[in-house]
């Protein structure tokens, strides 16, 4: 499925099931599959939608993220432990007190709003407790999954292989998006 | 075993030093054999994954970490490796060595043709007097062999061939060269240079001196470079210098080279009735068959530890602690830049500024300390390298932060950052030694390398003081200090390592003479970073080239005489 299909047929679902009072999230309608074949769970796919949702260029659904940070996972990516989806639902339902499995998006986003703001902001020093580790690399993933897509790198940022030659001072209003290809400024951070 | 014929040189190892001495030898007629020890990877038909984008690759450029983490535990840890040049690093399980106690060190290496100058950092830069005179001057070490001037044509010749970007700045202490036009600063490294320049007048922040072309050698089939930054992945345009790209193509040209890869010479013969090599063993690592070549002259550049390893395998009743080491210092003094973060910042009132292309070099500060007066606690100095760059969107990973206002935010670059690593010179102490590992072999089943190394109270004191006047450096420009920090990466980190059969003026404390010349065996020459003395705190790699040149003059002079 090419990601435009895909984009369709999630404003498709949407709507289908707005109309029928569901509130379920479409991403957990179909689920993904890695690149190793796994199949992700459905609200694995919905997370990547919270984090990086269509703007206007297509999100991490779209740009196959889910699938994505599945492999990530399993192969060891930021630190991550093949273990780190199934961990993460069971932590998750642990500091929520909810079922992952079934919450809704709007739901969701609003239990992963103040998780991501406390992980984030937690002290240094401090021993951070596992839902945070967890919900740390999870959404590393997401980020890495996404802007190492052609969708990320080259439609959310701008991707040039070849610049040619350096501008050492252009104005930002020129074009405001940052470039995916700015190897320094992507691994330094 | 089989036999070879007889060539007039043998150059043992094909990265910066081997590449140069095979042009330089070659290019004065001699008929040479270049034996590698790894595969061939050809210029641009080589370089498999050059263009490919992250999307293209199966772990988008991060690899598999799993992987990773069972064969390259130490080289993943270069700051070069990433999944498109991951073939071009040893893999450490089949390559292993000690480090025994609670020593540590990261030996990083590339076994293929052109060695690491396929992958290297590029940056070059000139010693000075203040480097050469001093062991001399302190005391620490022995005194080198040679001074600036003996060393000056030799840079002149070098850099031309190299094709060295860099801006002249008048300072003794990074002499200037034959350089190509400098690349630019971009906007908030102009600013630092300027704010570093009022408030600390004897302060310089300079381009960094980088052998990428800024005009093109076309009669050498080389391009000016693009401004991709992705040097190591192995250029097309042949815009950095590299074996490939450089000494193996003017090498070739002369019709007077054989190069030999998958091919490692396990062992150097001597003969003690002539005192001179006699011949180098060297194994075929696909069918494991031994061969002896001959040759009037041996060039040793098998990268520093690997020359030393060599010299330390090659025993004879004439050198039973190993080869032209009557002076027992073989495998001793061995050196490394201690490098760490010295301050990494935030500098603000330039967020509606950017720019376009990726510069493959940084900016360098050069050592401003102890130069004519000695008056500060520690004895030589240090320098910095870095650099101005806006944060991409992996400040997402480490942000807080969901939804469209995330995305959206991601989609333009993030603070303008500034970063200085520091490099401080590692002074040469007997017990930062290699020797050879009674009981453990590697995977062709030679002795593995111990590597014993530490750095000393000075180097501490180095970076203790490189960190504090970074950090003076970005407050004076009103930059926010995020980092710093005063404790060194492990050994080997800042990929410089050196020393082991160190230049010197007297056969019984040093190895080489001041002509890269064993003092032992007149036809053998070590001229890669084993015979360094001292490490300055400024990149090796230059010198080492212009040893080479130099080197290579003089013992063509001497065959020609019949002295060798």
């Amino acid at each position: 499925m090419n990601s435009i299909e895909n984009q369709q047929r999630r404003v498709w679902l949407k709507q289908a099931m707005a109309a029928c009072g569901l509130i379920m999230a479409p991403s957990a309608v179909w689920a993904a599959s890695s690149p190793d074949g796994a199949t992700v769970p459905a609200w694995l796919t919905a997370v990547c939608d919270c984090v990086i949702p269509d703007t206007d260029v297509p999100g991490a659904v779209a740009a196959k993220v889910p699938g994505f940070v599945q492999m990530a996972a399993d192969h060891g990516l930021e630190g991550a432990k093949a273990s780190l989806i199934a961990q993460f639902e069971h932590l998750f339902n642990e500091y929520s007190g909810n079922d992952l499995t079934t919450l809704s998006e709007t739901r969701l986003e609003a239990h992963l709003e103040p998780l991501d703001s406390a992980a984030y902001s937690h002290p240094r020093g401090q021993a951070l407790p596992d839902v945070y580790a967890a919900w740390k690399t999870l959404k590393s993933l997401i980020v890495l999954g996404y802007y190492t897509s052609e969708i990320g790198a080259s439609q959310a940022l701008r991707y040039v292989l070849v610049p040619g030659r350096f501008d050492p001072d252009v104005p930002l209003s020129d074009n405001p998006k940052a470039f995916s290809s700015d190897w320094t400024g992507v691994k330094y951070g | 075993m089989t036999h070879s014929k007889q060539y007039d040189a043998i150059v043992i190892g094909s990265g910066i030093t081997g590449g140069w001495a095979a042009k330089e030898l070659t290019e004065k007629g001699l008929k040479v054999l270049m034996v590698e020890r790894g595969e061939d990877i050809p210029h641009r038909t080589g370089y498999k994954n050059e263009m490919k984008a992250p999307w293209e690759m199966p772990f988008r450029g991060e690899g598999d970490q799993n992987y990773l983490d069972e064969h390259f535990p130490v080289q993943q840890h270069s700051g070069h490796l990433d999944e498109w040049n991951q073939d071009y690093w040893v893999d450490d399980k089949a390559q292993p060595y000690q480090t025994p106690d609670d020593t540590k060190f990261r030996w990083i290496r590339g076994y293929h043709l052109g060695g690491k100058s396929l992958m290297w950092g590029r940056q070059c830069y000139r010693w000075s007097d203040y480097d050469f005179s001093a062991n001399a001057r302190d005391g620490i070490g022995t005194d080198w062999p040679i001074r600036y001037k003996d060393l000056a044509p030799w840079y002149d010749k070098v850099e031309e061939f190299v094709g060295i970007s860099g801006a002249k700045e008048g300072l003794p202490q990074l002499p200037d060269g034959q350089f190509q036009p400098p690349m630019v600063l971009n906007v908030v490294e102009q600013y630092m240079r300027d704010q570093i320049s009022q408030h600390f007048p004897e302060r310089r922040l300079t381009i960094g001196r980088t052998a990428n072309l800024t005009e093109g050698k076309p009669e050498e089939g080389r391009v000016q470079c693009q401004n991709r930054s992705i040097c190591a992945r192995g250029c097309s345009f042949g815009a950095y210098f590299s074996t490939q790209s450089s000494t193996l193509p003017a090498a070739q040209k002369t019709g007077n080279l054989t190069l030999i890869t998958n091919a490692m010479a396990s062992r150097l013969i001597h003969d003690p009735d002539s005192n001179r090599i006699s011949g180098v063993e060297v194994i075929d690592t696909q069918s494991r068959q031994t061969t002896t070549y001959h040759g009037k002259l041996v060039f040793l550049c098998a990268g520093a530890f690997n020359s030393v390893a060599l010299m330390l395998r090659s025993v004879s009743a004439a050198f039973p602690n190993g080869l032209a080491n009557s002076s027992g210092v073989l495998g001793k003094y061995i050196m490394d830049h201690a490098s760490t973060v010295g301050v990494a910042s935030v500098i603000p009132g330039f967020e509606d500024r950017y720019y376009y292309g990726n510069r493959p070099t940084g900016v360098v500060v050069p050592r401003f300390v102890n130069l004519e007066e000695q008056d500060q606690p520690f004895t030589r100095g240090f320098s910095y390298q870095g650099g101005a760059y806006r944060a991409s969107w992996s400040r997402g990973m480490k942000q807080a932060g969901i939804g469209k206002s995330f995305a959206q935010r991601l989609q333009g670059p993030g603070d303008w950052k500034f970063v200085l690593t520091s490099f401080a010179e590692c002074l040469p102490r007997a017990e930062n030694a290699i020797t050879l590992d009674p009981d453990k072999t590697d995977a062709d089943g030679f002795p593995q390398l111990q590597i014993r190394f530490s750095f000393s109270e000075n180097e501490y004191k180095l970076l203790h003081a490189a960190k504090e006047e970074a950090a003076k450096m970005v407050v004076a420009a009103g930059g926010k200090v995020l980092f710093g920090s005063d404790q060194p990466n492990p050994g080997g980190s800042a990929i410089h390592e050196m020393g082991g059969a160190r230049m010197g003026r007297d056969a019984k404390t040093s190895v080489l003479n001041g002509y890269n010349q064993a003092h032992d065996i007149p036809n053998l020459f070590v001229t890669d970073g084993a015979a360094m003395a001292s490490s300055a705190c400024q990149n090796p790699s230059l010198t080492y080239m212009a040893l080479t040149a130099r080197a290579v003059d003089y013992a063509s002079q001497q065959l020609a005489k019949g002295l060798i």
